[in-house]
């Protein structure tokens, strides 16, 4: 395999100065912190740089570092919970499977804004970036029908009767 | 309140949470100090020695010009590629560490001057026969005793920038550039800038990138679908640049079905029929829309997707590469084919799909250090195989004492009467068979199946043309109307099937 020649430093400096506006967005829609996001997207860019030649031989360094963020913000959140799961049971985690329900507006934006973190980072990714479903699938570390499944619960539930509307972050492992 | 509202309602909400998302200003910098004595693994040990400041002070400079006002007025002519005859060339053991799908590809070429002397630089990069590649990675040369040598890198394919077109200058290069990666706050990718490298002695560079066009949005276009002009079952996607600035689109546009009963995305190929890339083509290029001017995309049923009885019509939904939402269409096939957008006017109105086949034959047979006076091309009887199709094998003999070597996937085309393209062979091995190299010698032939199936699909084919060592040889071959056109592995004997 031939070694990438590329001033890896450099590009390191150029990737900050071009993209951390929208890494910091992707942080954002994640955690709903602004200092939070902040601070996420920090760990991730101070702890890539080491190995900034690995990320350079990706196909796209964006996609690289943004799917390392993803992995960050679950990762802090099992560290939280203080849950030992393994990665297939994470990408399980779901809330509750919600088929029908009228919805207005409000519901929607209150049942996104307390989606479990792997639903919201489904979401994110498909509704705001555009993500295939296997590219959800790569981000997220898992299978591409649970990507499909954990944006259709999301979905599903923000269209559930309002009594039904889950209200914890966690999920519920199955 | 049905999906689609629920998912317009989630995607007004992203984008409101976005909005309110901290500016990363302060954070550049802090990230920046961070690292600052941070060692990096694997550290090139060559000269790379650009100063922070003036590589964030490049950077700025297109990130100023990035959040400019979609206004670029006037732009300057793109660079032409420099004469090639006066190129070496590039060096062929060079490989890229392409993935398991792609193929490398070796694009632009220039030579350049230095303080140091002349300098060769090649832009390489990988792409796959969906149409996806990897961006640019451009490595310089110096000749050494005759041979060409490393001397640097330049940039690295994680960048995702397409180079367009790469010309030499005393001192360094002038590019230009499609950037396919996101834009600042998640804008569509596809900015085009012109860069100017200059290049010193000791291999330290500083860029200078200007705006040539910002990525075709949906209010910048004029959206049609139309027949093509030719008995053939491709619909054409028309995309004309009705804004008063250029923009620029790239790629293959994706459709996806929002109906649950079709849900899913069209298959997408570079490979095609006809017209809009050059030969050996394996990546579409990115293409700068002047106002008024037309880009164009076949869109075909998918003749290996399931056959498509009593699928309704559903609402098709049309993005471009980048995310730009074009709108939707109605269409009443469950299984179609995306080809990338080529330039109309260039062939595309009439034969719209891109020409970009993998050229998978390899070995020594046609090239020219072998005698191809010593060895015959011909086909065999035409015949009848399962499953209703029609085929013959395509076979190479040698005469004489002189032996080849042939192997893998051929290039083969189906012309009409007048030796225009009508369609490319799927290439599709055929399994229980061997794949490897055959040695082609006087009573040792080797064959490769084609076959096809009777059908409307394309009008009459005439002729079959198979590309071997860069040539194509052509033989006279009635396909009637056909539809499906296949070809299989090169194998030992003459009847293409082992």
């Amino acid at each position: 395999m031939k070694v990438v020649m590329i001033a890896a430093d450099v590009h390191f400096a150029e990737f900050v100065e071009r993209h951390t506006d929208s890494l910091l967005t992707t942080a954002y829609l994640l955690t709903r912190d602004r200092a939070a996001a902040e601070e996420l997207l920090q760990d991730v860019l101070v702890a890539m740089y080491p190995q900034w030649r690995k990320v350079l031989a990706a196909d796209s360094a964006l996609a690289y570092v943004r799917r390392s963020l993803v992995n960050r913000f679950l990762n802090q959140r099992r560290r939280r919970t203080g849950a030992d799961l393994p990665l297939a049971d994470l990408c399980e985690a779901g809330g509750p499977d919600f088929t029908a329900g009228v919805a207005d507006r409000d519901q929607v934006r209150r049942v996104l804004a307390e989606l479990p973190e792997r639903q919201r980072a489904a979401v994110v990714l498909r509704y705001f970036y555009d993500y295939s479903d296997q590219q959800i699938a790569d981000a997220l570390a898992c299978r591409i029908g649970t990507a499909r499944s954990l944006i259709s619960r999301a979905l599903a539930s923000m269209r559930a009767p309002a009594g039904d509307i889950p209200s914890g972050t966690g999920g519920m492992l199955r | 309140m049905n999906v689609e509202e629920s998912e317009s309602i989630v995607r007004d909400e992203l984008r409101r949470d976005a909005a309110n998302a901290p500016s990363g200003r302060q954070l550049r910098a802090t990230v920046l100090d961070a690292v600052a004595d941070v060692p990096m693994t694997e550290r090139a040990g060559r000269r790379w020695a650009l100063p922070l400041l003036v590589a964030a002070a490049v950077v700025a400079l297109a990130i100023a010009a990035t959040l400019l006002p979609r206004a670029f007025g006037k732009h300057s002519q793109p660079a032409k590629p420099s004469p090639a005859p006066s190129l070496p060339a590039p060096p062929s053991s060079w490989h890229l560490a392409c993935a398991k799908d792609q193929q490398q590809v070796t694009g632009a070429g220039t030579r350049y001057s230095i303080a140091g002397g002349v300098r060769y630089a090649y832009e390489y990069y990988c792409a796959a026969p969906d149409g996806s590649r990897t961006g640019s990675e451009i490595d310089t040369f110096q000749m050494i005793d005759g041979q060409l040598e490393f001397d640097q890198g330049l940039l690295a394919r994680g960048v995702q920038q397409y180079v367009m077109s790469m010309t030499g200058t005393d001192g360094g290069l002038l590019i230009r550039e499609y950037d396919a990666s996101l834009g600042i706050e998640g804008q569509p990718g596809g900015l085009i800038s012109d860069v100017r490298l200059q290049i010193d002695a000791g291999g330290l560079y500083t860029g200078v990138g200007h705006p040539v066009a910002q990525p075709c949005l949906a209010t910048d276009l004029m959206v049609e679908v139309r027949s093509a002009n030719e008995p053939t079952i491709h619909e054409v996607l028309r995309l004309t640049n009705h804004s008063g600035k250029a923009c620029a689109v790239w790629g293959n546009p994706r459709y996806s079905w929002a109906d649950k009963a079709h849900a899913g995305t069209a298959r997408s190929v570079v490979r095609g029929p006809a017209g809009g890339l050059a030969a050996g083509q394996l990546a579409a290029p990115p293409l700068l829309l002047q106002p008024g001017e037309t880009a164009s995309a076949a869109i075909a049923a998918d003749s290996q997707g399931p056959a498509d009885f009593n699928c309704p019509l559903s609402p098709l939904s049309a993005t471009l590469a980048n995310g730009v939402r074009l709108g939707t269409l109605d269409w009443n096939t469950c299984h179609l084919v995306s080809y990338p957008l080529v330039r109309a006017g260039n062939g595309s109105v009439d034969h719209p799909e891109s020409e970009a086949p993998p050229l998978a034959t390899s070995g020594s047979c046609g090239t020219a250090t072998t005698a191809t006076n010593e060895f015959e091309l011909s086909t065999g009887s035409i015949r009848t195989l399962p499953g209703g199709r029609i085929g013959t094998a395509l076979i190479v003999s040698a005469h004489g004492g002189s032996t080849c070597t042939i192997g893998g996937l051929p290039n083969v085309r189906a012309l009409d009467a007048g030796g225009n393209l009508l369609a490319i062979a799927h290439q599709q091995p055929l399994p229980g068979l061997p794949t490897g190299q055959v040695t082609v010698s006087p009573g040792h032939p080797a064959s490769a199946l084609v076959d096809w199936t009777s059908g409307s699909c394309y009008p009459d084919g005439h002729t079959l043309q198979l590309a071997l060592g860069g040539d194509g040889y052509g033989f006279g071959q009635s396909l009637g109307r056909f539809c499906d056109l296949r070809v299989h592995q090169f194998v030992s004997g003459s009847t293409g099937s082992g």
